[in-house]
């Protein structure tokens, strides 16, 4: 019996999360810039116009670097946490952490009827070409794990790629920890200058941390842990579809969603993850080899083509381990 | 057109339903194979729909038996170590070689044999064309699992491959999980899946390779949706009819009032399959063949009721479901206003509200049948309707109405709540669908 599980049964659920969940309480922001830029498809289809973040510059680079989803941040427990924005989008652009605490300002405006409408859940940077920031804050963060995402005209920004995780804490229990993020690209969204509606939404490439599994190759690897090792799993879910990521073969202790911490954990082999979801789960890899790590609803295809899409790797490597770094850790630009 | 075909699925309904009571001989809990060694085949075969549809399958045989969907239910032993020698007899259109097959199996920790280990693949070892893998696991935990294809499963898992394990606990059969909570009266399988005719009409006229130039594997568009690899009402048909020679497992549930049913459900398909039985509550145990417990050994205490179990693609779900009518605020066996054969004791020696032999809920004994029932001229019949509405009653009916009923149960349909999934090809009733019907206690249930 975990420690966990003897807090549990006392009925001490709140309490785990603040006792377990153990970084210091401090601020933390970053400062990220809205780009337009490009991502290639694994079977040499033509690129895909995606939106997406990247580290602020200062200015609008002219040439930004291909798209994956935006880098994982991380807040701390009981802190506030913050991101200044730039926009070199076409449009206005805005952000939201659904599931945590922030003064929100609703942007409006007077459709062709006259009506006045929301057209963003918050406080809009505007497309002046990166000229102005605007700070968003979340505060006294609770842990988990939470999706970072565009509050205007979500059902089309966010679909082109302006989402990225946010970690709060780390369970106590844990020694690693990787993030999952399942999402989805359908090109047919992404082609025209207009708004595309997902009404007839039909993604053909399904992404885990923003790569597709290729066909006849191996899957793409996360970092897993490492041996013997407690790893703290991270899913989120930012496409418009429902997911069941699966472990093949070990089980997972799934003990929070939407970053609410369950009374109990929950023992599975996979994870009902619907879209705009967030799942924390523990796993103790026994030894060092390549997890298979795969959706369930088998949205394992790429471009129509069996194989490839959501195939993933959670690698345990052996030693030397200390090789590998968290993904989280990267700083990609 | 369309009342025509709804009239024929009615009647297809009822004649299935007739031949299962008829024949007695139905299936008796979960059909499968035992042991702890196993040699199963892929091959392809015919899934045949009620909307008079012929599928190209591919589906794992037990041995040298025609393939089937689903695969062979394999029942096993907690602490056994189980050995599967799968061979690939898979034969495909074009000119193209067949495609390698394998199993995987959620839950397991399973390693392909040195001595047989097939080829690397994506999720697991895999077997060649003409060629075999053998896989072996220990069946540590009891419960319910499937096993399905870990190659292109996108493709292979939609073309028929996968079925379901049971693993026995050491407690004894007539358990689910090694605790007294889980004890059961009898149980029944509900494999969940679903088909997009599309994909395979492709892979038999094209071949696999036909597939690319549509998205079918992308956003795939079932039609038709299963149970135990039959859609109703062949749900109901017979096991191993020679109509459905792929297609061997029925789901016919019978239970007498009061007793204990396991529903074991799994997630077969793609899709979420939300399943709903009427009659009653049933108590969810156990997913993913883990009770749900908040320590080792405590039981199910963290069980809960629901009336709609939420299947998910690649999990299980173990449920207890009992129906005795309580609650009903009637006497289901009659009332003396009734006539004189409905007078009878409600006899509860053990103080639980019910009848120590027939399970009435005592507290309701007595009491009338709240309506008044029309007249026969005035009312339209279903197959299922007795005559009567007191249970293990048979009322008069007119000529050629009636007749599934023979002992009076009760019947309630069990399907997926997704409502468009009962159907079969847009054809009313169908689909992943069947009935429970609670008999009268001493009406024999094979």
């Amino acid at each position: 019996m975990n420690r966990m599980t003897i807090l549990s049964t006392k009925g001490a659920g709140l309490l785990l999360f603040s006792i377990f969940f153990l970084t210091p309480m401090v601020s933390l922001g970053v400062a990220l810039t809205a780009i337009e830029n490009e991502w290639n498809p694994p079977n040499g289809a033509p690129a895909v116009k995606m939106w997406g973040f990247i580290r602020d510059r200062g200015f609008c680079p002219p040439d930004p670097a291909l798209w994956s989803p935006g880098q994982a941040q991380r807040g701390s427990v009981g802190g506030n946490f913050s991101i200044t924005l730039r926009n070199c989008l076409s449009e206005p652009v805005s952000l939201i952490i659904p599931g945590l605490e922030s003064t929100l300002a609703p942007q409006t405006f007077v459709d062709s009827k006259g009506r006045t409408r929301v057209r963003a859940f918050t406080k809009e940077v505007p497309a002046d070409n990166g000229a102005t920031v605007v700070t968003y804050t979340w505060k006294n963060l609770r842990a988990g794990t939470y999706l970072i995402q565009s509050g205007s005209h979500p059902a089309k920004q966010v679909h082109m790629g302006l989402y990225a995780a946010l970690v709060v804490g780390m369970h106590g229990d844990a020694d690693n920890e990787a993030v999952l993020l399942f999402s989805e690209i359908d090109p047919a969204l992404h082609a025209g200058a207009e708004a595309a509606t997902p009404l007839n939404y039909k993604p053909k490439y399904f992404l885990i941390n923003g790569k597709s599994g290729i066909p006849g190759y191996p899957a793409p690897a996360t970092f897993g842990g490492k041996p013997e090792q407690t790893l703290h799993l991270r899913f989120l879910n930012a496409g418009l579809m429902t997911h069941v990521p699966t472990l093949q073969g070990p089980y997972m202790q799934i003990f929070a969603e939407d970053g609410n911490p369950y009374p109990y954990p929950r023992e599975q082999y996979s994870v009902l993850l619907p879209a705009g979801k967030t799942i924390d789960a523990l796993w103790r890899p026994a030894t060092h080899k390549f997890y298979p790590l795969y959706d369930r609803r088998l949205s394992m295809t790429t471009n129509g083509r069996a194989g490839g899409g959501m195939a993933h790797r959670l690698e345990v490597p052996g030693f030397p381990w200390y090789l590998y770094v968290p993904a989280i850790m990267h700083q990609k630009q | 057109m369309k009342r025509e075909l709804k009239t024929t699925m009615h009647c297809l309904f009822c004649t299935a339903l007739f031949l299962f009571f008829l024949t007695g001989n139905s299936q008796a809990g979960i059909d499968g194979i035992t042991g702890t060694t196993f040699a199963l085949t892929v091959k392809t075969g015919r899934v045949n729909t009620p909307d008079g549809a012929s599928l190209l399958l591919w589906g794992y045989a037990n041995g040298n038996d025609p393939a089937q969907y689903p695969g062979p239910t394999l029942i096993v032993n907690q602490g056994e170590t189980i050995t599967i020698t799968l061979s690939n007899e898979l034969t495909v259109t074009g000119t193209g070689p067949a495609p390698n097959v394998s199993m995987v199996f959620p839950g397991h920790q399973a390693t392909s044999s040195l001595s047989n280990p097939g080829v690397p693949g994506i999720l697991a070892n895999e077997a060649r064309p003409g060629d075999s893998v053998t896989y072996t696991f220990t069946a540590t935990h009891p419960g319910t699992y499937l096993y399905y294809s870990g190659t292109d499963p996108a493709l292979q898992v939609e073309m028929g491959l996968l079925g379901a394990i049971i693993v026995r606990p050491s407690d004894g059969s007539s358990y689910a999980y090694n605790h007294p909570d889980t004890q059961f009266d009898r149980e029944y399988l509900f494999l969940l899946s679903e088909m997009d005719p599309r994909i395979h009409e492709v892979v038999e006229l094209d071949g696999a390779e036909g597939l690319a130039a549509t998205d079918y594997l992308s956003n795939p568009f079932p039609v038709v949706w299963f149970i135990n690899g039959r859609n109703a009402p062949d749900t109901l048909d017979q096991p191993g009819t020679g109509s459905l020679p792929n297609q061997p497992y029925n789901s016919a549930p019978l239970v007498h009032p009061g007793e204990r049913l396991l529903m074991r459900v799994i997630g077969g398909g793609k899709d979420l399959h939300p399943f709903h039985h009427h009659g009653n509550h049933a108590r969810i145990i156990a997913r993913d063949g883990r009770l749900l417990e908040s320590i080792p050994g405590a039981g199910p205490d963290l069980s809960h009721e629901v009336y709609t179990i939420q299947s998910v693609p690649g999990e299980t779900v173990d449920a207890i479901f009992q129906w005795t009518g309580k609650g009903l605020n009637w006497d289901i066996y009659g009332t003396p206003e009734a006539g004189p054969q409905f007078v009878h004791d409600c006899t509860d020696g053990d103080a639980d509200d019910y009848d120590d032999t027939t399970y009435e809920y005592c507290p309701d004994h007595g009491k009338k049948f709240p309506v008044i029932l029309p007249d026969n001229l005035d009312l339209a019949f279903g197959g299922f309707y007795s005559g009567s509405p007191y249970f293990g009653n048979l009322g008069s009916l007119p000529p050629g109405e009636g007749g599934l009923n023979p002992f009076g149960g009760y019947a309630f349909m069990w399907h997926s709540h997704t409502e468009k999934e009962l159907t079969n090809f847009d054809i009313f009733p169908g689909g992943l669908m069947t009935m429970l019907v609670i008999v009268p206690q001493g009406a024999p249930i094979p």
